[in-house]
Parts: structure tokens; C-alpha cells; sequence
């Protein structure tokens, strides 16, 4: 891996601000779904009121397939599984890019 | 007979004279009250307006010095200013940052809580903005790399997009 930062990485592969936006939310809002205190229905409306354009809909547990989907459905083009390697070694969301990325065998 | 007569004719004119001056008086008196009644009203008009012309500059102005305060910026600074534990605790309990970033954060919580003040209008953008221009401010006032400082940007943007279930 280079040393560019997850979000440099992600500008290099022609990503716009908002698709970063959109990654880390989404990345960050299904992490904290890890913990039962928040609810899925709560984690939806608020990615859709954040982001309109976007369509999103987490069904109960949140799997790297699930990742891959809403990531293809809007367009956005990035190799998921070295985008959750970058972040688990950046230190961000670790425990669940581990999760997804064992989920699909990809981890580094 | 004459003098009977011109009497009579001058009585007649003065009666005429009389009448018609009251006829020409009794409108200008009303037409000035009109007048008066009318640049009243306009007076009146143009303060309103004036008045809320003024409201409307205000108003505007108000809005485009403060724009819409947001609850969960103003929240997030305060407890980062009170040192951050509340916030850390959180993105630790999460899983959204590891351990060597909260420490940074932690050390760090008063200055980034003082630097979202310039965002407490920002609303609904605000945390797009504080993720976009966080980096660049850790970058230019500490000593931290730049991947802590985007661990840190990532977590205090996720802090105020999740203000309203976490801390308010």
C-alpha cells in the first residue's frame, strides 16, 4: 500500500467529495449498527436525509455483499475489498471492516 | 326708483358674490383636508413600507450572519471544549476509531471543540464542511500525521451526524 491517506486514495480513483462522504457514512453508520442501541430504521432515514440522491437500504445485518450492492446501484466504482483494507489499517471502523472483509475471504 | 333698484342689484350680487365664494371655499377646505388625509396616508405608507423594508434587511441579515445554528455542532464543540470524553467514548464504543487515534483526539479535543465555533451556523453542510476542512486545520495547527488527522475528521463528522441519537 502507498501512503496515501484512505480519502487520497479514494480522490485518486476519480471518487467526488460526496461519494467519499457517502463511503464514510455509510462505513461509520453500520459500524455503529453493530451495537444494539441504535436502530437500522433510525440509521436509514438518516443516510437518506443526508444523501437524497443516493439509494440506500440496510436490511438487518449489514454484510460486504450488501456493501458491494448499494455501491454498484449508485455508480460509485471502487475495489471494496481494498477499500476496507485501507480503512482497517488506517485505524477507522477496524472490528467492522475485519467483519466484511472475512465475510468475503479478502482480508490482507 | 333706481336707488330701489340698484339696492336690489347690489344686494343680489352681494348675495351672489357670497354664495359663490363659500361654494369656492367649501372645496378647497374639504380638497385640503383630502390633501392632508391623503399625505397621511402616504406618510404612513412609506413609513410601513420603510419599517418593513428595515425588518426585511434585518431579518435578512440575520440570516445570512447566523444562518440555521446547529443543535448538534454546538453540542459536539461543547463537549469537546469540556475534553472530549464524552465524544471519544462514543467513536471508541463504536469501533470508528482505534485506540492510538482517540489518545490524539483526546489531546487535541479543546482545540478541534474551539474550531467547530466557525461552523455552528454551517447547518445542514456542516458536517460535510468539518470532514472536508478538519484535516487541513490539524495539519496546519498540531503535529499529528495525515492519517489521524482524517481518523479524527471521520469521527467528529460522524459525531455531529449522530449528535441527536448520541448526546442530545
Amino acid at each position: 500500500m502507498t501512503n496515501l491517506t484512505v480519502g487520497e486514495w479514494l480522490k485518486q480513483n476519480k471518487l467526488t467529495d460526496n461519494d467519499i462522504n457517502f463511503i464514510e457514512t455509510l462505513l461509520t453508520f453500520t459500524s455503529t449498527l453493530e451495537s444494539p442501541l441504535v436502530k437500522t430504521e433510525d440509521i436509514n432515514n438518516k443516510i437518506n436525509t443526508l444523501f437524497p440522491e443516493k439509494k440506500v437500504e440496510i436490511r438487518g445485518n449489514f454484510t460486504y455483499k450488501a456493501f458491494k450492492e448499494i455501491l454498484n446501484e449508485n455508480e460509485i466504482s471502487v475495489n471494496l475489498g481494498e477499500l476496507l483494507n485501507r480503512y482497517h489499517s488506517q485505524g477507522i471502523c477496524k472490528n467492522h471492516c475485519e467483519r466484511l472483509l472475512k465475510e468475503n475471504d479478502d482480508i490482507n | 326708483m333706481n336707488k330701489i333698484l340698484k339696492k336690489y342689484v347690489l344686494t343680489f350680487m352681494s348675495a351672489m358674490l357670497f354664495s359663490s365664494g363659500l361654494l369656492m371655499v367649501v372645496p378647497k377646505a374639504h380638497a385640503s383636508e383630502t390633501n392632508a388625509s391623503d399625505h397621511i396616508t402616504q406618510r404612513s405608507q412609506i413609513a410601513y413600507q420603510q419599517a418593513l423594508y428595515a425588518d426585511q434587511v434585518s431579518n435578512e441579515g440575520q440570516v445570512g450572519i447566523q444562518g440555521v445554528k446547529s443543535k448538534a455542532v454546538v453540542k459536539v464543540g461543547q463537549l469537546l471544549r469540556a475534553g472530549g470524553d464524552k465524544v471519544i467514548d462514543a467513536a471508541r464504543t463504536f469501533n470508528i476509531i482505534d485506540a492510538s487515534t482517540a489518545k490524539t483526539f483526546k489531546n487535541n479535543s479543546k482545540k478541534i471543540g474551539n474550531w467547530l465555533k466557525n461552523f455552528e451556523n454551517a447547518g445542514k453542510d456542516a458536517a460535510t464542511m468539518v470532514r472536508n476542512q478538519l484535516p487541513g486545520f490539524l495539519r496546519d495547527n498540531t503535529k499529528m500525521g495525515k492519517g489521524t488527522a482524517e481518523n479524527i475528521s471521520i469521527a467528529v463528522s460522524w459525531a455531529i451526524r449522530m449528535a441527536d441519537i448520541l448526546f442530545l
